[in-house]
């Protein structure tokens, strides 16, 4: 086995060691933590870079995949096992993971300066790294769902990391509970996948759960077993990648500092849903449904996000819904049967979303913590950095040539449309919704982009905003080049011969049959683009910039407005009913217990007892010994039905202990045993 | 002669035993209002381990049988003898004595000396825990039913004075309530363990569960005996269902102990007026003597009859699951919500224990399913008493335990909130952590043997999150207030308590081989006997 398969598990480790060493650490200690995390998480880097040139070579002309299993822990006369798998999915996900993890924490020494629990921050955050790159690896489905909860957990921390502001408290537990709502549904999913297939593991030399054998077992079952184990399992992608109705929390999820949103909340554990997915597509794909649900919860998801960015007011909440919406689009890559299509574009928008978002952070920073984009305002020409660099993310997520979001997005829409040419009818829906999305999404962005840095200064804080050190452009760079430069690694086949084949396809799934691109597909959505661009250009300038001015939009369509600008009041329906309703059932039960149950069996047991010490009385008093209990009975007399509970209780409980050995032995002397 | 050798040669099961209670009599002799009467208690308290590690050491985890046998004849004509041992069931609930119990001693340090501790002093304080120690010892050692109920009865007695004697304002309502209600079940039991008597002349469980096994086809010996025994009332009606009246006897003795819902309902009020230490022995060793029970005496001997009402059984767990969930979000006390949340917590041991006497099945899940509650027993036994510890030390410093009362406490005292917030998802689950392991090992096990009920249950995991995070949302976040301003956080001593646990709810939730190791063997002899 090569070195690099058998000590795969350094690279999750190496981030979890440095969390539990900072964890330890006091406040004072700001440049031990943030050194001894970043350098964890560098070493995590280059051993993901072994992996990945691993994979280049090792896999060359096929497909190659190594695991490494261990037994858990044994039971019965079996055990169960857990492993790290490295092929071309997990080797390109550390790549993202550490890549962009490790850019961030490089970031955050700027952003989180002066904050007094820098130490702390660091800790969570190198916790969180571990938990992602070992959810990436996992060769066992209960391990990739311990990583799971565990990157649920630091992102909890990390949402709260501001606890002591009643929103970030409010918005951590909204985070996690919503989250753990999809993974019920995982776990019952993860359940019944074991029972069927009898292992934990992925891949085990044709015994594992995701190999042709076992998942003929599944398939040969018929009837719903492979749809409802492959849907159960989507309910936790649900959750963690925030697809409606699951989707509440993300937006919320802002709460947290801005490298939090830039790494969690865009970049990696929100995508996990995604990768997910991409893990268990072999299971996928045993019922055409399955994938088909996905792809349908995928577009609707992408263009309900994309219309409520549109009339958002919070830098972050728009960059947040943009998410929600991207991540729609990798759910229907994946669905339609793109299964590259939709990894690429897991790929393509870690890097320019969080760049987005670390761009917000910087714009954030300098304005003092003001988020709302009307005070912002013309500070193209005061953060020149960061306004090129987040020019660069937003043309990359609006899907302009030559950003690498053009090339995803392009792969995703031909899957979709090719989607719709075979099977017809409402298949024909994820491709509208994704080319209606994609208006949206270039609408949206202009939108941001003009009001941020166009026109002028809206508030105090914003004329005098600075450009920020460079311990955050640093990262912003580099997150723009790979944001222009990360799609030609998926450039399409036939067009440019000379250029080459598709790699990124090439590298991930090198049996599969790529699509043959479409000029047609490629000028269409480039042109909806561009008319988008032109529209918000258009419409947000002169006037609509000015301060005080309220959205043009708003203007013509108050109501339409409202209700996107209230995200359809989504969270407002579920505070009055499964909110409301989990509350009341609770306080019902809790009625219930107190006043009846209670009162059935303490009562009843206080009566029983009392009737059986009645008949041992009468047993005690007429047969056995008539002057046994006289004492006893002194004091008893006149007592009140209450006062047998409150105080005479215990002499009788154990008179009928002694009553019943007496009994016992004289059973025993009677048959003459 | 080394020490370890005196012992070795001497019944090292029954030494252990009673140490504490050597200890309780020992306490005695000091002068009242000593400052060493806390420092021998924790010796007494602690020394066992080494018993138990001693034990631990020697125990070979191939062997399925009770080893450190140690039987003599006390009542030949009732056929009781004194017979202890340890098997794989009993090993890790005689470490959890012996680690739990030196640990809640060290943390009621902290309230000698508050009003609660000096309405009857130290020493009988102490000298309660011991002997509760000692009857915990007893009980899960035990190997005849008669001995062991003398146990079983005998652990209630200090857990009754220390809630009478040092609970809160509630305390003699909550502590008679306590005696009474668990009492009616004992007594229920011991009703039906009488009839096993009269009908098999043995009160051993190691011959019982021999006569309870099926030899090939048809009824066990054990049920022909009761059956036989029944007839001779001549009776017909009451013959045919005999079995099922004794299980249904013995049952509810257990069912009470854990508690099964619906009769849990002397634990809220019991655990909130029990002093911190009581709580934490109720919580953590207290109600693991039921589930414990249960895989002693009820599987093995009424497994069959269990079985035929497992849906029924299992539905009860769930609903245990979940109302005990839903019952802790509905408090506004710490206290109360904890032990709702122990209601909840049992009730996954519960399902499991229902689950594998299901006469489907394979030996593998079932053998998962038993060793995950053994897993569980031990994990809700360190969080939960942890839960209760870091409670009284916030209620220490709060003086309130009131969730509306309180928030904003992780600024003022960092280190408690991080301990406790450890605990906290381990009792929520999170993997990694001791709780997930049981939790896992429960649902897997029993999710081939009864899927829909299993799937209802694990809803219970989003509802025990749901409380759980309600919890410390208020104890911890939120703005900091003016009022816990001076507030100190742990001590050394505390750090040392809370250290432990974490350490070991950490250890349990990495690496649960070793625990399970222990159980597995004598967990697949009553699995085999149940398929």
């Amino acid at each position: 086995m090569p070195w690099i398969v058998e000590n795969l598990w350094l690279i999750p480790f190496l981030p979890f060691l440095a969390a539990g060493i900072t964890a330890l650490f006091t406040r004072e200690k700001r440049i031990p933590a943030a050194f001894l995390v970043i350098g964890a998480m560098a070493f995590s880097f280059l051993l993901s870079l072994c992996a990945g040139a691993h994979v280049l070579r090792a896999g060359h002309g096929g497909m190659i995949r190594e695991a490494f299993n261990f037994t858990w822990f044994a039971y019965g006369d079996s055990a169960v096992r857990l492993g790290f798998v490295l092929d071309p999915l997990s080797a390109m996900m550390l790549f993202v993971v550490s890549f962009v993890s490790l850019l961030i924490f490089i970031f955050s020494v700027g952003y989180m300066d002066h904050d007094e629990n820098f130490t702390r921050f660091f800790c969570f955050l190198s916790l969180f790294a571990g938990s992602m790159l070992a959810l990436v690896i996992a060769n066992s489905l209960l391990l990739l769902f311990m990583a799971w909860e565990l990157v649920g957990l630091s992102s909890y921390l990390l949402i709260g990391f501001w606890f002591h502001k009643p929103s970030a408290a409010a918005a951590m537990k909204k985070a996690f509970i919503t989250t753990r709502i999809g993974d019920i549904g995982f776990f019952i999913g993860l359940l019944w996948f074991y029972t069927e297939t009898g292992t934990s593991l992925f891949y085990d030399g044709g015994q594992g759960s995701l190999e042709s054998a076992k998942l003929g077992l599944i398939a040969a079952m018929g009837g719903i077993t492979a749809l409802s184990i492959s849907l159960l399992i989507f309910c936790g992608a649900m959750g963690k990648s925030g697809q409606f109705p699951l989707h509440v929390w993300l937006p919320d999820a802002m709460e947290g500092p801005t490298p939090v949103s830039a790494l969690i909340h865009a970049a990696t554990m929100v995508a996990a849903g995604v990768f997910l997915v991409g893990r268990m597509y072999p299971l996928f794909e045993v019922d055409p449904a399955a994938l088909r649900t996905v792809a349908y919860v995928g577009a609707f998801t992408a263009l309900f996000a994309a219309t409520i960015a549109m009339a958002q007011w919070d830098i972050k909440r728009i960059l947040a819904y943009s998410t929600v919406s991207q991540l729609g689009y990798m759910m229907l890559g994946l669905g339609v049967g793109g299964y590259v299509a939709g990894l690429f574009h897991l790929f393509t928008h870690a890097f320019f979303k969080a760049l987005l978002f670390l761009g917000s952070g910087s714009i954030i920073h300098a304005c003092h913590h003001e988020q709302d984009i009307r005070k912002m305002g013309g500070l193209k020409d005061r953060m020149p950095v960061t306004f090129v660099t987040y020019c660069v993310g937003a043309l990359a997520l609006a899907g302009v040539l030559p950003f690498a979001g053009f090339f995803s997005k392009d792969e995703i829409l031909l899957d979709a449309q090719h989607f719709a040419a075979k099977l017809g009818g409402a298949a024909s829906v994820p491709f509208c919704f994704g080319l209606v999305g994609a208006f949206l999404t270039a609408f949206y962005m202009t939108r941001q982009v003009k009001y941020v840095f166009f026109g002028k200064a809206r508030s105090h804080a914003t004329e005098h905003a600075r450009e920020s050190s460079w311990w955050m452009l640093g990262p912003l760079a580099a997150l723009g080049f790979m944001s222009v430069f990360a799609g030609f690694l998926g450039f399409p086949n036939e067009v440019l011969g000379f250029i080459g084949l598709n790699k990124f396809h090439h590298f991930l799934a090198p049996d599969l049959h790529a699509h043959a691109p479409s000029g047609w597909i490629m000028l269409g959505s480039t042109a909806v683009v561009l008319i988008a661009i032109f529209c918000g250009w258009k419409i947000y300038q002169g006037a609509a910039l000015e301060a005080g001015a309220g959205d043009p939009m708003e203007a013509r369509w108050p109501e339409v407005f409202r209700w996107l600008n209230n995200k359809y009041y989504v969270d407002e329906f579920y505070a009055k009913t499964f909110v409301w309703f989990t509350h009341a059932l609770a306080r019902a039960i809790h009625f219930f217990d107190r006043y009846i149950l209670n009162l059935i069996f303490i009562w009843g047991s206080a009566g029983a007892v009392y009737v059986l010490s009645l008949i041992n009385q009468l047993i005690d008093e007429t047969a056995i010994n008539r002057g046994f209990d006289g004492g006893c009975s002194t004091l008893r007399r006149g007592a009140r039905w209450n006062r047998w509970v409150q105080n005479g209780l215990s002499q009788h409980y154990l008179r009928i202990t002694s009553a019943s050995i007496v009994l016992l032995f004289i059973l025993a002397l009677l048959l003459g045993r | 002669m080394n020490l370890f050798d005196f012992f070795r040669n001497y019944d090292i099961v029954t030494v252990m035993t009673f140490f504490p209670c050597i200890g309780a009599l020992f306490l005695f002799l000091l002068p009242a209002g000593s400052p060493r009467i806390r420092l021998v208690a924790f010796f007494f308290s602690l020394w066992p381990l080494l018993f138990a590690l001693r034990m631990l050491g020697d125990f070979d985890p191939a062997c399925a049988a009770a080893q450190f046998r140690s039987r003599l004849p006390w009542i030949p004509s009732l056929s009781v003898d004194y017979f202890v041992g340890v098997d794989g069931l009993s090993m890790a609930m005689v470490l959890l004595v012996s680690i739990l119990t030196p640990l809640t001693v060290l943390g009621a340090f902290n309230w000698t000396g508050t009003s609660e501790a000096n309405r009857y002093g130290a020493k009988p304080f102490y000298a309660l825990i011991l002997l509760e120690q000692t009857g915990l010892y007893g009980a899960f050692t035990a190997l005849n039913f008669f001995h062991w109920f003398i146990f079983w009865e005998a652990s209630l007695v200090p857990m009754f004075f220390l809630i009478k004697l040092y609970g809160g304002p509630d305390r003699t309502h909550a502590a008679y309530q306590f005696f009474v209600y668990t009492f009616v079940g004992s007594v229920a039991m011991l009703i039906g363990m009488q009839f096993v008597y009269l009908a098999t002349n043995s009160w051993d469980f190691v011959e019982l569960a021999r006569m309870a096994r099926t030899t090939g086809s048809g009824e066990s010996e054990l049920a022909m005996k009761i059956r036989t025994m029944a007839g001779t009332l001549g009776i017909p009606w009451l013959m045919e269902h005999s079995v099922t009246f004794i299980f249904a006897l013995v049952f509810l003795g257990f069912a009470v102990k854990v508690p099964l819902w619906p009769f849990h309902t002397w634990l809220p009020v019991t655990y909130t007026q029990a002093p911190t230490a009581g709580a934490m022995l109720l919580t953590g060793l207290m109600s693991k003597m039921g589930v414990y029970g249960f895989l002693r005496i009820v599987l093995p001997l009424f497994g069959a009859t269990m079985g035929q009402y497992a849906t029924l059984l299992m539905l009860l767990a769930a609903a245990t699951i979940l109302f005990g969930a839903l019952a802790a979000l509905a408090q506004r006390d710490l206290k109360t919500l904890v032990a709702y949340s122990s209601v909840n917590h049992l009730g996954y041991c519960l399902l499991g224990v229902f689950a594998v006497a299901s006469a489907t099945g394979n030996l593998d899940d079932k053998a998962l399913a038993l060793n995950g509650v053994i897993v569980q027993m031990f994990a809700h036994g360190l969080s939960a008493a942890g839960l209760f510890y870091f409670i009284g030390l916030i209620e220490q410093r709060a003086q309130t335990r009131q969730l509306d009362d309180l928030g904003g406490l992780r600024k003022t005292v960092p280190v408690l909130c991080g301990l406790m917030g450890i605990t906290m998802f381990a009792s929520l689950g999170l993997p990694g952590l001791a709780g997930f392991v049981g939790e896992f090992m429960i649902f897997r096990g029993a999710f081939p043997l009864a899927a829909e009920i299993t799937a209802l249950a694990v809803v219970g995991i989003l509802l025990t999150a749901l409380y759980l995070l309600t919890m410390t949302g208020r104890v911890f976040f939120g703005p900091q207030d003016d009022k816990w301003n001076g507030m100190s956080d742990l001590t050394l001593r505390e750090r040392v308590v809370s250290g432990v646990l974490v350490a070991l709810l950490f250890g349990i939730g990495l690496a649960p081989a070793p625990l399970i190791d222990l159980s597995n063997s004598a967990v697949m002899l009553l699995a085999k006997s149940l398929v």
